[in-house]
């Protein structure tokens, strides 16, 4: 689980030089660009394949995250062709057959798309790169404040549940013979979260933690930040037209 | 001189418990002053720092800075406050260590820069300016504390209420901890199992006993006394 720590900010690629902020803003356009464009013809497959090829290559992260990437999207996309029979075609389908295996792997495409788009935007932020990226962005304070305590707290909470696992490895839950063990981790683990809760807000009660905690900074944008921002939002604004049929 | 922080006729109990976990205590600690409470495991150390910035309810009078602690003062009770709590990531709120230092800063109005700068100066008082730029959860539960405690010193509170500050630090942590505990101005209270490291670091002792309050004015009394109640408790204590 602590290779969820090494996976934030393990992309080496040209995305880094980018300011956090746009990184982020950026990596939002292209992962909403693939939530949208249109896959029911061709032009669509390519160019969303295309964009998320790029993002990745931008983000140049080790080859051992992509592989695991890999066998996620595997893991959690192939089951989309088993409701394919399920699926509900029109009747005017020639081959309904076919028409739901190519709407189970519209579903798996884009939501691979999707993965690997975020994976690639989380490989080229280092978690504390988060904060600044927040801190910069124009947005309602609560949803930055939300967005940082999110991502810290579930750092904090795979933090303690790797040490939960580590006891229980070490006090024999592996071993056939002491299985009931596996059985306390759900107790064990809800009462040490409910009294960490606990713990961090009397610590945000006594730090003053609020919506003013994460101010509004300006920053001077570099050209390649700029180019990056107006790129991102360009596919996306395409994307928006094409869903909107505006060139057919 | 007037005291910065004053316990009068306090007494604390959880509602759940019949018996006051503190009762009727009263102390006080000078300006400048670095007072050491010490007390075995349950006798109500951490319930006594947290009843002073109202996170436990209580009766009798607290005072920082002059300040009775009521409900609608809270805030600037707080704000005099800087408070370390014995677990440090609990109170480590941001994904990066110089966001974490500066915050009580960047919170009173303080420009970014110049917070991150104090904060970075913070931290290199306390030997760990090259994590600033970590994650707190890349770190050792030693340099969280450090990090935590950083975050409680750099608005230099008038009170400064100090739960177990030295419980994960290898002996030079605790050497430098010690140094800036000493330069500081402001008052602090310690509650600590580490006679060696209170010693050196306070003038003042506290012993909380069966809810009750000893005062020492020599580390070594304060030790043999808890010593005695320690003998007291489970019988002769091992060579």
């Amino acid at each position: 689980m602590k290779d969820v720590f090494a996976y934030w900010g393990c992309g080496k690629g040209l995305l880094k030089i980018l300011h956090p902020h746009i990184r982020i803003l950026s990596g939002f356009l292209v992962g909403c660009s693939c939530l949208l464009i249109p896959l029911q013809s061709i032009p669509g497959v390519i160019l969303i394949t295309i964009i998320t090829v790029c993002w990745c290559l931008l983000a140049a992260m080790p080859m051992r995250m992509l592989l695991r990437c890999a066998i996620a999207s595997i893991i959690l996309f192939i089951p989309f062709f088993l409701i394919a029979p399920w699926i509900a075609t029109d009747t005017s389908t020639a081959s309904p057959m076919i028409y739901r295996f190519l709407v189970s792997g519209t579903i798996a495409l884009r939501s691979t798309c999707c993965l690997f788009v975020t994976a690639s935007t989380i490989a080229v932020l280092a978690i504390q790169d988060v904060h600044q990226g927040i801190a910069f962005i124009p947005m309602p304070r609560i949803i930055a404040l939300l967005i940082v305590q999110l991502i810290n707290q579930t750092m904090l909470l795979i933090d303690e549940t790797t040490r939960i696992i580590s006891v229980l490895r070490i006090r024999g839950a592996s071993e056939y013979r002491n299985i009931r063990l596996l059985f306390s981790f759900p107790v064990v683990w809800m009462v040490r979260m409910l009294f960490r809760a606990e713990r961090t807000a009397a610590a945000m009660t006594v730090r003053g933690y609020g919506i003013d905690s994460i101010p509004v900074e300006k920053v001077k944008l570099s050209f390649a930040d700029m180019l990056m921002i107006f790129g991102t939002s360009a596919i996306f604004i395409i994307v928006i037209l094409l869903r909107l049929r505006i060139f057919a | 001189m007037n005291p910065v922080l004053e316990f009068k006729s306090v007494s604390i109990r959880y509602p759940e418990t019949s018996k006051d976990i503190v009762s009727n205590i009263s102390f006080h600690v000078h300006p400048d002053e670095r007072v050491a409470l010490f007390g075995l495991n349950g006798s109500g150390k951490t319930t006594l720092l947290l009843s002073a910035v109202g996170l436990v309810p209580f009766t009798g009078s607290i005072y920082i800075d002059g300040i009775c602690l009521e409900k609608n003062n809270l805030q600037k009770v707080r704000e005099r406050t800087g408070f370390l709590f014995n677990v440090p990531e609990d109170q480590i709120l941001f994904p990066r260590v110089l966001d974490d230092v500066a915050y009580g800063l960047i919170r009173k109005g303080t420009p970014v820069k110049i917070a991150h700068e104090r904060a970075l100066s913070t931290l290199e008082s306390l030997s760990v300016s090259e994590v600033a730029e970590s994650s707190p959860f890349q770190l050792s539960h030693g340099q969280r504390q450090r990090i935590a405690m950083a975050g409680a010193l750099i608005t230099n509170p008038s009170v400064m209420l100090l739960d177990e500050p030295s419980s994960a630090l290898d002996p030079p942590g605790k050497i430098s901890l010690t140094k800036t505990l000493r330069s500081l101005a402001s008052s602090i209270l310690i509650a600590t199992h580490d006679v060696e490291f209170a010693s050196k670091t306070c003038s003042r002792f506290l012993v909380l006993d069966d809810g009750g309050l000893c005062e020492f004015h020599n580390c070594a009394d304060a030790s043999q006394y808890l010593l005695g109640d320690i003998r007291e408790k489970i019988g002769d204590v091992p060579h």
